[in-house]
């Protein structure tokens, strides 16, 4: 199993029996400036997030150009943005997190449990929730990092694991009795027309791009994902790093299901897996913008953000309910092909 | 003899008015060159100076700008032509890499790129594929390499013949021209003979060979011609007899240089910065010496003999078994390149593309890995300042193209060896292990290299220990010279017996004494 690579990525290292076909050799001539079309590449994916919405607007002026239908989108795709940030730390390290979506599963039931069922005081509730959801995280991180399991296996395990284990402590039932206000309130609420949930994203993005962008932290994870040798000869803790990604991604994803509870007001025991490749889509169309080839925040954020306004529209318009999905995987594959040709462009 | 064509008679590929331009920089301009059926022909120039450019233009992978011409054996060839078809043309390439797939067969790799004898039914004739194999192994006088073996168990000059076989093997209408870039660059020194064996029996079979190389002792022994390539212009092709190693220097480099090594360095200081003793760990067996300040330390030896061991295990990325390290008279027990880069200890990776260097990110990011801590100051990093010593960075190690957000990875290999050797330099290490430092590197950059060596230890006093399979290297830049050979000390030279056949004899002495 071969390491995440952002889309944009080029196979080097494969063996290539075309002496000029583009490898490495292509990277070792100097070649002049970034081309235009490369430096264009990075606003390729907010532009098309700009015109999907004055597309949309022009088309369906009543019903696409409201507040209530931006604030509902907004609020609706604050749960996949935490979860797609969560999973983009274990990709900037190198490794997949497949457990994320059922982790999220976990957080939701049980803080809905222990508030619902076992009458627990809302700050408990997330705490415990919380904590079990770190606890996945950083279980995957010590197998990964420290047994030296495949991640792509270790953390498949995890995944069907814990969604099992969530349908055995719910009994497949949903949990919707004795929610408390305090927690359905951080849900719903909204602070200067802005859902409450999108606050919360916004603050997590702001903090995991800060730690990405402008602290040694965020320096050291993208190393270990460039080259863990390299990482670990320039003195860096690969093990430590490759399990604090993990363990954000367990915090992340329990965050994504703690609101996901407090936004519905009950828990099902079945979503959480149903989130999982939304959120790897996001974390793949957000690395071909801002750093193309490179898993970056607010690439992920715009990411969720266009297939959301996308599809909203097109239901809005109308369309067939199949075309959602395939939508969704057309964006992804042509921004994949955008990105691979510029890329070649620039090599 | 004077700079020009050398007349060539019964030219097998003639090449001429090839450029090309990029936006913004030409980078070959207006190349011409008559090969000859049978003869070894070098490449050499440093890096950027068009090399990788002619070869892309051959093989189809670049379109040349127009105006380029080229006859194969005295047939016009249009150009461009898509890469599928060099082939065709009789025009064959074998990459650095050899695309050897080593848990494959023998002859499975044979298939790879030219497919596989079947039979009616579509299954793979095994028979078939075996005697094609060997008869094509067999042209090179290589009936040693049997069809079935595993690669993994062949040798890199074994891989080496298999990749050039498979490529002749390709061309249905028979070769005229095979270029082969950079093929000694993987290859451990004991195994370049056998090589060019293969080489030699190639050229024989009246094919012209294009040899791209960064080693100019190779282009003396094997050789018959030399192009030089500078600046994307062709300086010169001149017959290898009558050139000197420093004349071919000078064309590549187009200075004149006062020799190839800075003068040679003033006698070590007295103190001993790095003590060794009873060191042990894989492949290494108790290894002890001392290593004194403003003391250029070489240790030589060959393939497999502990070099690479004895400078991980003394950084501490690789774990010993027995033995002590003493820094500035301190005993340091690392069990970490962190612990090593705390203790004062730096090292410059052998194999720069998969350790050294972090390709995907910029040249800045690389240099300040190890050190980008220093700029997190309240809270935050202050990047105006790291910025600020970066650029210095890059003046004062002269790395080419001075643009710091480029990524790593789109440098020449020159240019990241002077950026990873910068990056350590700026961790003020007392003790500076080079495993390697100028592998794969053009003849500019490495004299570069190893006057910023020279003038590290003449201003700071820091103690480098670095290991060379270039035993001339090792003979001009170090002021003493230890001998590996299987994981044990062998000898010590100094002064006038620190000599190239010293060391060979010492390196090699037991192997041919078993």
């Amino acid at each position: 199993m071969s390491e995440p690579t952002a889309p944009a990525e080029t196979a080097t290292g494969a063996p290539s029996t075309q002496p000029a076909a583009e490898s490495d050799r292509a990277l070792k001539e100097p070649v002049s400036h970034t081309p235009r079309s490369v430096a264009a590449a990075r606003w390729a994916l907010p532009v098309i997030l700009l015109l999907f919405v004055a597309l949309f607007s022009a088309l369906r002026p009543d019903t696409f150009a409201t507040t209530g239908n931006f604030t509902t989108i907004l609020s609706q795709e604050a749960v996949l943005v935490l979860l797609a940030l969560g999973a983009m730390l274990p990709l900037v390290v190198g490794e997949f997190d497949l457990s994320v979506g059922a982790n999220l599963g976990v957080a939701a039931t049980l803080v809905a449990a222990m508030t619902g069922n076992h009458g627990l005081s809302t700050e408990v509730g997330i705490a415990i929730a919380l904590a079990a959801s770190i606890s996945v995280g950083v279980v995957n991180g010590l197998f990964v990092a420290k047994v030296g399991i495949n991640a792509f296996v270790a953390t498949l395990a995890m995944g069907s694991l814990l969604s099992g284990l969530v349908l055995w402590g719910t009994n497949g039932n949903v949990i919707n009795r004795n929610i408390p206000e305090a927690l359905t309130a951080l849900g719903q609420n909204d602070l200067l027309g802005i859902p409450m949930p999108f606050v919360y994203v916004i603050v997590v993005a702001l903090i995991i791009g800060y730690v990405l962008r402008f602290t040694p932290a965020g320096r050291y994870l993208y190393a270990v994902g460039g080259s863990k040798e390299a990482a670990r000869l320039s003195g860096l803790n690969v093990t430590r790093l490759t399990i604090a990604a993990f363990a954000s991604a367990g915090l992340l994803a329990g965050l994504a299901g703690v609101m996901l509870t407090a936004k519905l007001g009950s828990a099902n025991p079945t979503t959480g897996p149903d989130f999982l490749l939304p959120a790897f889509a996001a974390c793949f169309l957000g690395a071909t913008a801002i750093r193309p080839g490179t898993f970056n925040v607010t690439g992920t954020v715009v990411a969720v953000l266009t297939l959301a306004v996308g599809t909203t529209g097109l239901q809005l318009l109308g369309v067939a309910f199949y075309i959602e999905p395939i939508f969704a995987g057309v964006v992804l594959l042509l921004a994949a092909l955008a990105t691979r040709y510029l890329r070649k462009e620039q090599a | 003899m004077a700079d020009g064509v050398v007349q060539a008679e019964n030219p097998v590929v003639e090449i001429t008015g090839f450029s090309k331009t990029f936006p913004g920089q030409v980078a070959l301009l207006d190349f011409q060159l008559a090969l000859r059926a049978g003869e070894i022909h070098a490449l050499v120039g440093e890096n950027g100076s068009g090399k990788s450019t002619l070869i892309k233009c051959l093989s189809g992978y670049h379109t040349p700008d127009d105006g380029a011409g080229l006859r194969v054996r005295g047939v016009e060839v249009t150009v461009p032509y898509p890469a599928k078809t060099a082939a065709d043309h009789g025009l064959l390439f074998v990459h650095q890499d050899f695309g050897i797939v080593s848990s494959l067969t023998v002859m499975e790799n044979m298939a790879l790129g030219n497919g596989f004898a079947t039979r009616r039914a579509g299954q793979i004739d095994w028979k078939q594929q075996g005697s094609r194999t060997r008869a094509a192994l067999s042209r090179l006088g290589r009936d040693d390499i049997s069809p079935a073996a595993e690669a993994s168990t062949l040798s890199s000059s074994s891989q080496a013949a298999v990749a050039i076989a498979r490529t002749l093997d390709g061309a249905r209408e028979g070769a005229s021209l095979i270029v082969l870039d950079e093929p000694t660059a993987a290859l451990p020194e004991a195994e370049v003979s056998a090589l060019f064996d293969v080489v030699r029996r190639l050229a024989d079979t009246g094919v012209a060979v294009l040899f791209v190389s960064h080693r100019l002792k190779e282009v003396f022994e094997l050789c018959h011609r030399v192009t030089v390539l500078r600046d994307a212009k062709r300086v010169g092709t001149y017959d290898v007899a009558s050139l000197t190693e420093r004349e071919l220097v000078q064309r590549i480099v187009g200075r004149d240089l006062a020799a190839l090594y800075p003068d040679s360095v003033a006698e070590a200081r007295a103190d001993v910065a790095l003590a060794v003793r009873g060191l042990s760990g894989k492949r290494l067996r108790d290894a002890a010496f001392d290593a004194h300040r403003g003391e250029i330390l070489g240790i030589a030896g060959l393939q497999g003999s502990g070099r690479s061991e004895l400078m991980r295990l003394l950084f501490g990325a690789q774990a010993r078994s027995a033995g002590t390290v003493t820094v500035k008279g301190q005993e340091v027990h690392l069990r970490s390149a962190g612990e090593g880069i705390r203790a004062g200890i730096a090292l410059v990776p052998e194999n720069r593309i998969e350790h050294g260097v972090l390709a995907r990110m910029t040249m800045a990011e690389n240099l300040s890995l190890p050190t980008v801590s220093r700029y997190w100051r309240g809270g935050r990093l202050r990047r105006g300042d790291e910025r600020a010593r970066i650029m210095e960075m890059i003046r004062e190690f002269n790395v080419q193209p001075p643009e710091p957000d480029r990524l790593m990875g789109r440098f020449s290999g020159g240019n990241q060896q002077k950026g990873i050797l910068a990056k350590w330099i700026e961790t003020d290490p007392t003790v500076l292990l080079l495993d390697e430092p100028v592998q794969g590197v053009d003849v500019g950059s490495k004299r570069e290299i190893y006057q910023l060596i020279e003038r590290l230890v003449e201003t700071r006093g820091t103690t480098v220990v670095m290991t060379s399979s270039d035993f001339e290297d090792l003979h001009a830049v170090c002021h003493r010279v230890l001998v590996l050979r299987e994981g044990r000390i062998a000898a010590e030279l100094t002064g006038a017996n620190k000599t190239v056949e010293n060391m060979i004899e010492h390196a090699y002495l037991a192997a041919e004494a078993a």
